[in-house]
């Protein structure tokens, strides 16, 4: 998987912003990773909030996942898009375009 | 905006109980509506637990973003809306909220014509509609960091961090951190000492929970702006915590409130709702009879009543 930005960058635009597969699979890697399950048990069609993330940990995704992309998620992306595969597809098409302001 | 794909309610009934009388509290978000179980456990038995979930309104969500210049007037008319299709704006309601919840319910009562007043407000550590809402109040994140570590703790369930251990730390890794980072860097630490955040809790995830944080503080102490004191004669209970979010400068507000009464209760602004202690005090208030009923004022330690 490509890594825009490593931790602890500032946010900054990408270059090459990643597909939404990539954004997918940064996702179900990361969600597994704080929920503790194999990234394979990690259903993309799920809710996130099934995933017993509380919003703090869910915010601390959102932080990483920001830094991974540099750029800002909306708050309310993942209201709007609440399963893997629309949060990655939403990113993907429209969110990051922006949230850099173009 | 769309409809949300899994709306959540934004009123929905905590447990069952009596029908003819009916608690209605008011969640602003940041901590989980599960902090309301053992409230609404000991409620049971004499009223009907509600909950209105702010966080089930998107643009409430998306407010924390723009608190400072948004116009959150519509969120009252929401809440209105919602109470008043389930036929619960009336007196044998009481109308409480922990936080801007209360800050809300007050504007909400404020709103109201007398005959659809709720029968008692009881406020749950708010401020009051007219505090200070200026920006710079909350943008000082070393002034912040201690609120937002007790914060932390009451989620995780642990005591909160010592103050005086939040200290500037550079993060691994920078060279020319800057001072938010550094600040952020060492309320981390303190958080870890007492167990009040995970080690996998990185930098930039932890910038998101503060700023988060930080915008929903503005956006909460502006909930109620316009509301103006003197205007609602409802009797009214202001239940504060021993370590309490009301700034001192925002005390003195309460009390142009007419009719209104104070209670101390155990804990701080985020374990009040489920210290035992507290939760049956915060209980008692939520259950007392209004206006007909003689107010002690024994339990007005801070003197906020009207004088």
């Amino acid at each position: 998987m490509t890594a825009p930005h490593e931790a602890g960058d500032e946010l900054a635009p990408t270059p090459v912003p990643p597909s939404a597969e990539e954004i997918r699979e940064w996702l179900v890697t990361n969600v597994a990773a704080r929920t503790g399950v194999a990234a394979a048990e990690v259903d993309v069609d799920q809710f996130l909030d099934e995933f017993q993330l509380d919003s703090t940990e869910a915010l601390v995704l959102a932080g990483e996942l920001e830094n991974w992309l540099g750029v800002e998620v909306s708050p309310t992306a993942l209201w709007y898009h609440p399963t893997i595969t629309r949060l990655a597809e939403h990113l993907a098409t429209s969110g990051i375009e922006n949230a850099t302001g173009t | 905006m769309p409809p949300a794909p899994d709306a959540r309610p934004l009123l929905r009934q905590l447990t069952p109980g009596p029908s003819d009388q009916r608690t209605v509290l008011i969640h602003p978000g940041g901590l989980s509506s599960a902090h309301y179980r053992p409230l609404a456990a000991t409620l049971a038995a004499r009223s009907t637990p509600y909950l209105v979930d702010l966080d089930a309104l998107p643009q409430f969500v998306s407010a924390a973003r723009h608190g400072g210049a948004a116009d959150l007037s519509w969120i009252a008319d929401a809440v209105t809306a919602v109470l008043d299709a389930h036929h619960l704006l009336d007196p044998r309601t009481t109308l409480g909220g922990w936080s801007a919840g209360g800050t809300l319910a007050y504007a909400v009562a404020a709103g109201l014509p007398p005959p659809r007043r709720p029968g008692l407000l009881v406020l749950l550590d708010s401020l009051p509609p007219w505090s200070d809402t200026r920006h710079d109040a909350i943008e000082d994140t070393a002034a912040l960091l201690p609120v937002f570590g007790r914060y932390l703790a009451a989620r995780a369930g642990v005591p909160a961090p010592d103050p005086d251990a939040i200290r500037p730390a550079t993060p691994p890794g920078q060279e020319e951190p800057n001072t938010h980072d550094q600040w952020l860097w060492g309320l981390r630490q303190a958080a870890l000492a007492v167990g009040a955040l995970d080690e996998d809790v990185s930098l930039p995830g932890l910038r998101k929970v503060f700023q988060s944080y930080r915008w929903g503080l503005l956006r909460n102490r502006r909930i109620g702006a316009g509301v103006t004191p003197g205007t609602l004669t409802t009797p009214t209970t202001l239940v504060r915590a021993r370590t309490s979010i009301i700034p001192d400068a925002d005390v003195p507000g309460w009390r142009a409130v007419p009719h209104l009464r104070t209670v101390l209760v155990p804990g701080d602004h985020y374990t009040m709702l489920t210290e035992p202690a507290s939760v049956e005090l915060v209980s008692a208030e939520l259950v007392r009879a209004g206006p007909t009923q003689d107010i002690p004022t024994a339990r007005d330690p801070l003197r906020l009543g009207p004088r």
